[in-house]
């Protein structure tokens, strides 16, 4: 089953939005694997196809709820995960304590189960990305090269490469901010 | 989708595409077994939700193959109790109308409102928000769900975390199977920061009784 963002057109998120009968398949289609992997990055394999279910079963629910025009729906699917693994981790822990039987400090796992979405939610954005302006955000940021030295490598305007960065850098930007609330 | 995070710089942004990994880029795929229990536990509640349309990718299909007489027997058994188990509707065993307590309760409850209702669905049972319209807290804390059991003094006796209700998304909670709600059958919801303490703040925004359990 594909899993590519660029699946998710805007038309997904308004049927989503309005329940139709195929927009929950068409966003699993899109976004199963990313919410999937979100949990089985914190949880494990039993959970997280439980927490998966979960995630788009309650999605589904409340899909009148989500409102395209605050957000992408890869975003919102992701927050409703973290709220889910989060309830989870913490269970285990209660449970985990009580078992143990003494007063155990809790160690923090929201920060840590945040900055796994974060990161999830930015490779989802730079899948969106045009191929060009991908490339650039992965010369930029992975291999350390000036907005010069890309301009030069592809045969562009510096003005050019400027554009895709600031682009590419406000996509990642909304999934961050969708997921985010 | 509420306002409770602080907005992103782009120094966080960027430097959050520089730590990115190999195993931040891979997606893992769900084996079919995961959208085979959304459709049936989304086909269970038809109605009120419209209907799921199935998936376009090729289905398994079973190999035909030669059975005895046990194994069809113990087949059918297994399809009968997954048929049942299907067609079970949720039940609501239980509602709770959540108030606020002006003496007592945090003041960022003062506007909220929230209906809790306890819900069972086979073995299951969960707690569901709804009605609700719950304020966002403030950067860095969460609103938790708990059921309360009471003592003989309206005290609170003993208390368990169903976990955290997003403001602005639906909310099941599940009810651990090891607390009856018929002892447990408050509902509470507080604001808890993220501090590392798993017990409760004190500082609750709406509370109510489950009725009719």
């Amino acid at each position: 089953m594909p899993q590519t963002a660029s699946e998710a057109s805007p038309s997904v998120e308004e049927a989503f939005s309005r329940g139709d009968d195929s927009a929950l398949s068409a966003a699993y289609r899109a976004y199963g694997g990313l919410v999937y992997t979100f949990c089985r990055r914190t949880l494990d394999e039993a959970r997280a196809k439980d927490v998966t279910q979960e995630v788009f079963v309650s999605a589904w629910k409340g899909c009148r709820r989500y409102e395209p025009a605050k957000g992408t729906l890869a975003g919102w699917l992701i927050a409703i995960a973290r709220n889910r693994i989060i309830d989870n981790v913490r269970s285990e822990r209660r449970h985990s304590d009580r078992r143990a039987g003494g007063d155990i400090a809790e160690i923090p796992v929201e920060a840590q189960v945040e900055r796994i979405g974060d990161r999830l939610m930015i490779a989802e954005a730079l899948r969106c990305l045009p191929d060009r302006a991908r490339r650039v955000i992965a010369m930029h940021y992975f291999d350390d090269l000036t907005h010069q030295e890309i301009a030069q490598r592809m045969s562009m305007p510096l003005g050019t490469v400027k554009s895709d960065l600031r682009r590419g850098l406000a996509q990642v930007r909304r999934q961050l901010e969708s997921a985010h609330g | 989708m509420d306002d409770k995070h602080a907005p992103l710089s782009d120094g966080h942004i960027e430097a959050l595409l520089r730590s990115l990994g190999p195993d931040d880029l891979e997606l893992l795929e769900p084996a079919e077994e995961v959208w085979e229990g959304i459709e049936s536990t989304v086909r269970a509640s038809e109605g009120h939700h419209g209907n799921v349309v199935a998936l376009e990718a090729p289905r398994r299909r079973l190999r035909p193959v030669l059975l005895g007489v046990a194994a069809a027997l113990i087949l059918l058994a297994v399809a009968l109790s997954v048929t049942l188990t299907r067609d079970d509707p949720e039940v609501v065993l239980a509602a709770a109308s959540l108030a606020y307590d002006a003496e007592t309760f945090d003041a960022l409850g003062a506007q909220a409102r929230a209906r809790a209702e306890l819900v069972a669905d086979g073995d299951r049972r969960s707690i569901q928000i709804v009605d609700a319209s719950l304020p966002s807290p403030e950067a860095g804390a969460d609103l938790e769900v708990w059921l309360i059991r009471p003592d003989d003094k309206g005290g609170v006796a003993d208390l368990v975390s169903l976990g955290v209700v997003e403001p602005a998304a639906p909310s099941t909670l599940d009810v651990p199977a090891d607390y009856d709600p018929a002892l447990f059958f408050v509902v509470d919801i507080s604001v808890e920061p993220r501090d590392g303490d798993a017990g409760h703040s004190g500082r609750s925004i709406l509370r109510g009784p489950l009725q009719g359990i």
